[in-house]
């Protein structure tokens, strides 16, 4: 054979037709096939840096409708463009959300400051000292409760204390000695979700101060399904809706969840006062691609950005292949039957079947040493996961 | 840093710790890879290769196994087993020395792999001394999983050296047949 798979199709960079940001994270760049949602949810998060300042989003569809690539590009085309109205550069944080059946929003709050860091944190406090006459004054400022600013400075300090500092502003409880030592008043979850939710606030008010804008991205947040005690869901709850609220101005997030409507969503998510807040505009459903159009221009566009076009016109007049630039490495009927099983059923429509029908196709084609995906190979791969 | 809860040091019966979940948990499952050099029927383990078949093929799924050619009589009985089954592709790589076992499952957070020294052989299970890592797809540990299926899935499969010598040639529903070239079922 003498030449790898990549080659062999074309490949513009990349070893497979797989797209997972999860494992390649340079595929974050690729959103294709819907650019009415794309620009709709570009301009609901161009118009929430104005009001409430960072977006609140929260993003459902059917399995494998494309979530996770969604969450990825909205935050890649944050970083690599952020839009006029984000007052400082988007520091954007991932986190896939764990929750079991017993666990409370001080879970969340770990899990959303573990992904934050403390190294980051702890930069921030650096460059707001390096910045400040008066660097305590300053953090005072970016907090009402004085526990939390004295935790900040602890932690801008290293060392033992900030670590214990660090561990406070997560959440854990520490022993009455530790609690001393890095001079606060009581552990942060004694009272309720508000203190947590007001850490982490401090957090994005701390990098507002120094030119960032702190936006996380929570997937897998129908895990929360899981909860089955009343006051863990009821805490859960009180999280989300402190961070919706219009008093939150320095936390952004977008939460994805698996769910066909928004009656499936977990709960707690999705109650009224929760959706008033952050409003519905700003619910947005991935919709399967189904229609025949769309399921084409989705497989057109990701043809576009895997494929290197030169090398592939040249070679479909080298060995006059029954293809075309746009269509290759499939042939024009293997293409349209591409899109016509993936259009047999709406609920199997997704992305994630699709993507995966071509990577299946082609490593058939592979196997076969054929240059092209022809009507075979094509029948032969979709019904195992169009059928 | 590692996430104790969710990658486990497993040392017995390291494939047989992958088979048990694999079996006992009533998840619906995606796919499967099996990644093994040698493989055998698993005859007077808890479970054996026909079983494994056997639910493959009940539960339709997806199975892709990539080992070495059969030489010995044991692994040729054993991909008899296989090649009777049409949800199983079989590649044979000959340089292949790992042992990388991953299910997908819905939900994704059921989904889990194993990965260590244990071949799928009864032998493996029941007499040598292996040592292995559970990775379940849950909080650190799923990232894992995707980067051992993306391995085993796309990356193994494309391998030159990855000859096929089953593909699946299983249709989900009997309803299905060919799609013409002017789009009728």
């Amino acid at each position: 054979m003498g030449t790898t798979f990549k080659d062999w199709f074309c490949l513009s960079g990349r070893e497979t037709f797989t797209i997972d940001p999860k494992v390649n994270p340079s595929d974050s760049r690729f959103y294709f096939g819907r650019d009415p949602l794309r620009d709709r949810m570009r301009k609901q998060i161009s118009r929430a840096f104005i009001d409430p300042q960072v977006p609140k989003m929260m993003i459902y569809g059917a399995y494998g409708s494309g979530k996770t690539q969604t969450l990825h590009y909205l935050a890649y085309d944050l970083v690599n463009g952020a839009p006029k109205s984000c007052k400082g550069k988007p520091h954007v944080v991932h986190l896939d959300i764990e929750v079991q059946s017993k666990s409370m929003a001080e879970q969340w709050h770990l899990q959303m400051m573990e992904a934050l860091r403390m190294a980051t944190v702890q930069e921030w406090l650096q460059a707001l000292f390096v910045k400040s006459a008066n660097f305590e004054q300053e953090v005072d400022k970016l907090t009402d409760d004085p526990n939390i600013a004295m935790a900040f400075k602890q932690l801008r300090g290293g060392g033992d204390l900030a670590f214990n500092a660090w561990r406070w502003l997560t959440g854990v409880k520490l022993a009455p000695k530790e609690l001393v030592e890095i001079k606060v008043t009581r552990s942060l979850v004694d009272i309720g979700v508000g203190d947590m939710v007001a850490a982490l606030q401090a957090c994005g008010n701390l990098a507002r101060a120094v030119g960032a804008c702190l936006i996380f991205f929570i997937d897998e947040m129908e895990e929360l399904i899981n909860i089955k005690q009343g006051d863990a869901a009821g805490s859960w709850h009180q999280y989300t809706r402190k961070l919706a609220d219009n008093s939150n101005s320095s936390v952004g997030f977008v939460i994805g969840f698996k769910a066909v409507t928004v009656d499936e969503a977990p709960k707690m998510l999705v109650r009224e006062d929760i959706l008033s807040r952050i409003s519905r505009a700003n619910m947005v459903e991935l919709e399967t691609l189904s229609a025949p159009a769309n399921v084409k221009t989705f497989v057109e566009e990701m043809l576009a950005h895997l494929v290197d076009h030169k090398a592939a016109d040249k070679l479909i007049k080298a060995k006059k292949l029954s293809s075309s630039e746009s269509k290759y490495p499939f042939s024009a009927t293997a293409f349209d039957l591409l899109c016509d099983y993936a259009c047999q059923d709406a609920i199997k429509s997704t992305p994630r079947n699709i993507i995966r029908t071509i990577t299946d196709c082609a490593i058939a084609a592979w196997d076969a040493q054929k240059r092209i995906i022809d009507d075979d190979i094509v029948n032969e791969i979709a019904p195992i996961i169009f059928g | 840093m590692a996430d104790g809860r969710y990658i486990r040091l497993v040392t017995e019966k390291t494939v047989e710790h992958f088979l048990e979940r694999l079996f006992l948990r009533g998840m619906p499952i995606r796919s499967l890879c099996l990644v093994s050099p040698f493989i055998n029927t698993l005859e007077g383990a808890r479970f054996t290769l026909a079983d494994l078949s056997e639910k493959i093929a009940r539960e339709q799924i997806p199975t892709y196994v990539v080992t070495r050619t059969p030489v010995e009589p044991y692994q040729q009985e054993a991909m008899a087993i296989l090649e009777e089954n049409d949800w199983v592709e079989i590649r044979y790589n000959d340089s292949v020395h790992a042992k990388v076992y991953i299910t997908t499952a819905l939900p994704e957070s059921e989904s889990f792999a194993l990965f260590g020294s244990g071949n799928l052989t009864g032998r493996s299970i029941a007499a040598s001394i292996e040592v292995g890592m559970i990775v379940l797809a849950h909080g650190q540990g799923r990232p894992l999983v995707e980067e051992l299926y993306y391995w085993a899935n796309n990356r193994l499969r494309i391998l030159e050296e990855s000859k096929l010598h089953q593909p699946i040639r299983a249709r989900r529903k009997e309803k299905w047949v060919q799609l013409s070239k002017t789009g009728s079922v």
